[in-house]
């Protein structure tokens, strides 16, 4: 190979990695683990909130149990990639009726609770919260 | 480190899964002649495409993900072992360099996929399908999905084929073979360029990688698929040859279009219009020429058999809803809306292109063509579908009910997914000009 041909080599090479921050991904992937990884892109109790459900859903052994989930901020829910056994986002919930609910990034102002804002839900109660994500059950 | 070999190791067996049937000699037989400049790449992609259909065709027998994923790679292993993986076309010089190439780019973003692991808004309702297939539900109950369930599966299956099948079990391994499918078209589809330009080959395929690349789209959307089978498309119709056509060749073309119409809806739509232009624009005789329009239509009755009597779901694509004679009665009363409608589409049309750069290239090329009196044959052929394409979009979009909204979170993307099919005429100008030099 001629010395030009193998600068011009060596630049691609060099651009790729850099276009595709190949370096800074294998960085990554060696020193987080995937868990570390999703809470670092679906947050633990903001955005979608991963890192709380991935919490609870141990915690309380939520995997086979009804449940509501509901991002206030209007986000999207992760039922699907928790692979829930019944559960339910809250834009095809019609009528609310499940043991659990799950409500992340709930905002409120001044003394007012969750249970202002989610009347319904009075009869239920908070099962563990972590910064303004709430797991609520009836039981 | 497990998840870094991982990665390896799923690009590898792609090489191998994708390694069959077809190579040079099944080509060679095929086109009926030697005189092609297929390579690896190209052996590769249509290889994609016939697993892609064998997936298809299995997704609706509910077998178990594992042993349809291990009697593949057996089979390609055996195949590979026949052929000894001397005819993996990778004895050129020219060619290793290109590999080279094409496994740093396809590895460097499956790197940036398992770092930004995150599924994005649409992602998530794909992932459902996803789950389905997953955990080995049976096809019968597909309509009791929550979200769409008539939307197109396919992507979704394979997807789960490879999550299911990978060591680590983490939900983006299984769309590292989209990554792997977007990139081998791109390695593809630049073998459109002149032999005389061989040098800055390797330059147009990193440009195109650069100007196609969109992360967000990488987040669990499916049109990467479409845009990664009309690159191919494009390629294959360069290849055919309008006034002699290779029969062969056609059917091939013809089922690469098909096959869209399994992973998004549109690609019914983009099926149809392109099909038939092409069947249009090509020279045969008539009674030929019903055969394949026969077979363009019998591919769509059988999409619309099995998706409305096998899995018991069909809805027209959204836009074209029942509620478009509504939408369209009201619009033929109010022509200012109508006004006001179309320049909101073309001005996200070009606002899109800018984000799309594609699109530019696109409309650059079409500009120089026109200005060199050059439109004829091929390029008359990818005219008329872009100017179709365009219409569909402009018909599907004046008449969304929540237009502005549609507008700004789905135009951009059924702009880049047909993108692909039209760069062509970017490296057609290319061509051009080195043989005016």
């Amino acid at each position: 190979m001629k010395k030009e041909n193998f600068i011009i080599f060596l630049l691609l090479i060099i651009f790729i990695f850099q276009f595709f921050k190949l370096p800074y991904s294998a960085y990554n992937l060696l020193k987080w683990d995937y868990k570390n990884r999703m809470i670092q892109n679906y947050g633990y109790c903001g955005r979608e909130s991963w890192g709380f459900y991935d919490y609870v859903i141990q915690r309380f052994k939520l995997k086979d149990k009804s449940i509501t989930v509901i991002n206030y901020e209007g986000h999207v829910t992760l039922e699907f990639l928790f692979n829930f056994e019944n559960a339910v986002g809250e834009h095809y919930q019609t009528k609310r009726k499940s043991d659990y609910f799950l409500i992340t990034n709930f905002e409120s102002s001044n003394n007012e609770t969750i249970f202002d804002k989610f009347e319904e839900l009075k009869n239920y109660k908070v099962l563990y919260r972590y910064n303004n994500c709430y797991l609520l059950t009836n039981a | 480190m497990l998840e870094i070999l991982n990665i390896f190791y799923f690009f590898a067996i792609f090489i191998l899964l994708f390694s069959f049937p077809f190579n040079k000699i099944l080509v060679d037989k095929i086109i009926k002649t030697k005189n092609h400049n297929f390579n690896f790449f190209d052996f590769q992609s249509l290889n994609i495409i016939f697993f892609c259909y064998l997936m298809l065709i299995i997704s609706f027998f509910n077998l178990n993900l594992k042993i349809v994923y291990y009697f593949y790679l057996l089979v390609a292993l055996i195949y590979a072992f026949k052929f000894n993986f001397k005819k993996l076309n990778l004895k050129k010089i020219k060619d290793k360099k290109y590999f080279f190439f094409f496994s740093l780019i396809t590895v460097s973003i499956f790197f940036y996929v398992a770092h930004n692991l995150k599924l994005e808004w649409d992602g998530h309702h794909w992932l459902e399908k996803v789950v389905f297939f997953y955990d080995e539900n049976k096809i019968e109950n597909f309509y009791k999905l929550k979200i769409h369930p008539e939307y197109p599966h396919l992507g979704s299956y394979i997807w789960a084929l490879f999550w299911k099948n990978s060591f680590i079990n983490f939900e983006y391994v299984g769309r590292l073979f989209c990554i792997y499918f977007y990139s081998i078209t791109v390695f593809s589809f630049a073998n459109i360029l002149d032999n005389k330009l061989e040098k800055f080959k390797i330059f147009l395929i990193i440009f195109l990688i650069i100007i196609t690349f969109e992360p967000y789209l990488l987040g669990g959307y499916q049109d990467y698929f479409l845009f990664s089978i009309l690159i191919l498309s494009s390629r294959l119709i360069i290849f055919l040859d309008f006034k002699k056509i290779n029969n062969n060749l056609l059917i091939i073309i013809i089922l690469t279009l098909g096959l869209m119409m399994w992973f998004k809806d549109e690609g019914l739509i983009y099926y149809t219009l392109f099909s038939l232009l092409l069947l249009l624009n090509i020279d045969i005789k008539t009674n030929l020429k019903f055969f394949y329009l026969f077979l363009v239509f019998f591919i769509i009755l059988i999409n619309f058999i099995i998706v409305k009597y096998l899995l018991g779901l069909y809805e027209l694509p959204s836009g074209t809803a029942s509620s478009l004679t509504l939408e369209i009665t009201e619009m033929i009363n109010n022509y200012k809306l109508i006004v006001t409608r179309s320049l909101d589409v073309i001005l996200q049309l070009l606002i899109d292109s800018i984000k799309y750069p594609a699109w530019i290239i696109i409309f650059c090329s079409i500009f120089f063509l026109f200005y060199k009196r050059l439109i004829k044959d091929k390029i008359k052929f990818f005219i008329q579908c872009l100017i179709l394409n365009i219409l569909f979009l402009y018909t599907s979009f004046i008449t969304f009910g929540s237009g502005d909204y549609m507008l700004s979170v789905a135009f951009d993307r059924l702009l880049f997914q047909t993108s692909g099919f039209y760069l062509n005429l970017g490296l057609m100008v290319l061509n051009f000009k080195k043989k005016q030099i």
